[in-house]
């Protein structure tokens, strides 16, 4: 009896966090579909708004901007985190941990903060445009990345490497068949994490965008500020299923590779 | 005989902890040599030095008379086995081998040939298309050694290779790289803290302790005479008591003269004597040079090892038959097997080789 009831608790405990969580998404996402421009009246199913979402220009182009922007940034900050966590690596341990901290908190800092930060210096030196927002990006996302390789870097296994040179590969060459396919677990999950954030970002880009630049969701709040309209419901909906698919990879993907390993140990064994 | 590799003056030290000090030696062409010591005694940072994955911080290398000191790895024509495998992961068996004739840009059937050639040598025909991580550690480390021998080095390093194996496969192993070595008829340089291992395999063992040449020599040599109490403690199991050399062919232990075959000490020099367990046998009580208590008696399949305790000395001793504990007993020894040593004077003191 006792145990049932415990069981209840932790249950509606645990519906009760889901409700709070995702109803208002779920919310959302039926209004998407909902024939009618009222909030509260059900007025059949359609894809209308989705369809207009297609039709509009402005939508297409601040999606393409928002796409363009997440890989670009995301692919440049790749680069730099990558060699930042290799730097780091190999750091003493004073010096680790001071970077480790400037890591951090650029992560922590708030959001409006960083932003306001960032136009401050950027209309000193360039008009504010695309090029602004894309540095912006790669500022932010730079992070991301070094915190999802270092672990990497830390558990490679460098005589392989060793091998490689030893067997005549140059530097470069080594790098590449050698350490570059034992980081890509991080490498990977670091991308697409960046790749999330800067599609996520609002508050830096509203405060670095120029005029005539919008990613989705600075177009999103400009439109809502002269009323919400359900293509607005509709978009919300794509964005959101977009990061989630990419979430889905982000976190299936090592461990889809893990459960291959498992097996081949499991056949070596038998 | 030939030198191929010739070290000069080698120092080397991290974080300001010297690891190697000003070392020198020859390695000539064809021998199987062996850097044996103890874990940090710097044998492995020496192997990494003439690989090229480290840099002395003073000294030189020498292959074939030419300076490599600065060479990277991938230009030397030497090439090492490592003690982790360091197989490529992503590459089958067969792409591992030829990693090194495909980057030397070797026409296919080349390759192909040799790989083959390279499998058979090492015992691993039929296995050319499985991945690394679906072998066992022996097999792992023959295809580590085909790998490198493919590229047909003039000299091949092997840093601890048998050093993750069990016993059996261990000494299994050893015997092959015997093998591999009289059909490649290469260099051979050996790294190992596993003495039995050393005598085993090699033609000339250098003793490192501390980053220093303790003794070389062949391996009969530095088992008979050991130069100092490192190497005579390191190698095998010793007796290693204060002596006092009275003159030429008598010593003197525990206030007990005992006649010896070693010359050319100071009188009344003292000494360290170093007698093997196997050389000493247990006789009854006053025929010996000394008379003990039996303390302990362990059998270990082959010999019995037993400890007799003679004042504040403990003998070791192995013998085949057993005696019976807490017994005395007299002990008695050949002069032929009685070593003598010079007390060093300091405790990193080297010892010049002696052939």
């Amino acid at each position: 009896m006792k145990e049932r009831l415990i069981n209840f608790i932790c249950r509606f405990y645990f519906l009760l966090i889901m409700i709070f969580l995702y109803i208002p998404i779920a919310v959302m996402m039926v209004l998407s579909v909902n024939d009618s421009r009222s909030r509260v009246v059900w007025g059949g199913f359609t894809l209308r708004w989705y369809g207009q979402l297609l039709s509009n220009r402005q939508i297409r182009e601040a999606l393409f901007t928002t796409i363009g922007l997440a890989f670009l940034s995301s692919a440049i900050a790749l680069v730099i985190g990558t060699a930042a966590a290799f730097g780091m690596h190999y750091m003493k341990k004073s010096r680790y941990a001071l970077m480790m901290g400037l890591t951090n908190i650029p992560m922590l800092n708030a959001d409006i903060v960083t932003g306001i930060a960032l136009m401050l210096w950027f209309i000193r030196f360039l008009p504010l445009g695309f090029t602004s927002v894309l540095i912006a990006h790669i500022t932010f996302n730079i992070p991301y990345i070094i915190l999802a390789v270092l672990p990497k870097i830390e558990q490679m296994n460098m005589s392989v490497y060793e091998a490689s040179r030893d067997l005549g590969a140059t530097a470069a060459y080594g790098f590449f068949t050698t350490i570059l396919p034992q980081l890509s677990g991080g490498i990977l999950s670091g991308f697409f994490m960046a790749v999330t954030m800067s599609m996520d970002d609002f508050m830096i880009t509203y405060f670095t965008k120029g005029a005539g630049v919008n990613t989705l969701s600075t177009m999103i709040y400009g439109e809502i500020r002269k009323g919400i309209k359900p293509e607005m419901y509709a978009l919300s909906t794509v964005i959101f299923t977009a990061v989630l698919i990419l979430l889905l990879v982000v976190n299936y993907a090592p461990y889809a590779r893990e459960k291959v390993q498992h097996r081949e140990l499991a056949q070596r064994e038998a | 005989m030939d030198t191929i590799l010739e070290l000069q003056n080698i120092s080397k030290s991290f974080d300001g902890k010297p690891i190697i000090k000003e070392l020198n030696l020859e390695i000539y062409k064809n021998e199987f040599i062996t850097l044996l010591g103890p874990s940090g005694c710097g044998k492995s940072t020496l192997l990494r030095i003439i690989g090229g994955f480290e840099t002395p911080d003073t000294g030189r290398v020498l292959f074939d008379g030419k300076d490599i000191t600065n060479l990277s790895p991938d230009k030397r024509r030497l090439h090492t086995v490592f003690q982790k495998y360091s197989l490529f992961p992503h590459y089958d068996v067969a792409d591992n081998i030829a990693f090194g004739l495909k980057l030397k840009k070797k026409d296919k059937a080349y390759i192909e040939d040799k790989v083959q050639y390279a499998l058979r040598l090492v015992n691993m025909e039929g296995f050319e298309h499985r991945k690394p991580n679906s072998l066992s550690g022996g097999q792992q480390q023959r295809v580590a050694i085909a790998r490198a021998i493919v590229n047909e080095p003039e000299v091949l390093l092997l840093d601890e290779p048998l050093g993750a194996l069990d016993l059996k496969l261990r000494q299994e192993m050893q015997r092959e790289l015997m093998k591999i070595k009289k059909e490649v008829g290469i260099t051979f340089i050996y790294v190992t803290h596993d003495q039995s291992e050393a005598l085993t395999m090699s033609d000339r063992i250098i003793v490192m302790n501390q980053g220093i040449i303790q003794q070389m020599g062949d391996p009969k040599s530095i088992y008979d005479e050991p130069q100092n109490a490192f190497v005579a403690d390191f190698i095998g199991e010793s007796n290693i008591i204060d002596g006092i050399m009275l003159r030429d062919y008598l010593v003197q232990i525990q206030g007990v003269d005992i006649p010896c075959v070693d010359i050319g000490f100071k009188p009344n020099e003292k000494v360290d004597v170093v007698i093997r367990p196997e050389d000493l046998s247990i006789v009854e009580p006053g025929r010996g040079f000394t008379i003990g208590r039996v303390m302990e008696v362990i059998y270990q399949g082959a010999y019995y090892d037993i400890r007799v305790a003679c004042g504040d000395f403990e003998w070791a001793i192995q013998s085949n038959n057993p005696a019976m504990p807490g017994s005395m007993v007299g002990l008695s020894i050949l002069p032929e097997n009685i070593q003598i040593m010079h007390k060093p004077r300091s405790s990193d003191e080297q010892i010049i080789e002696k052939n």
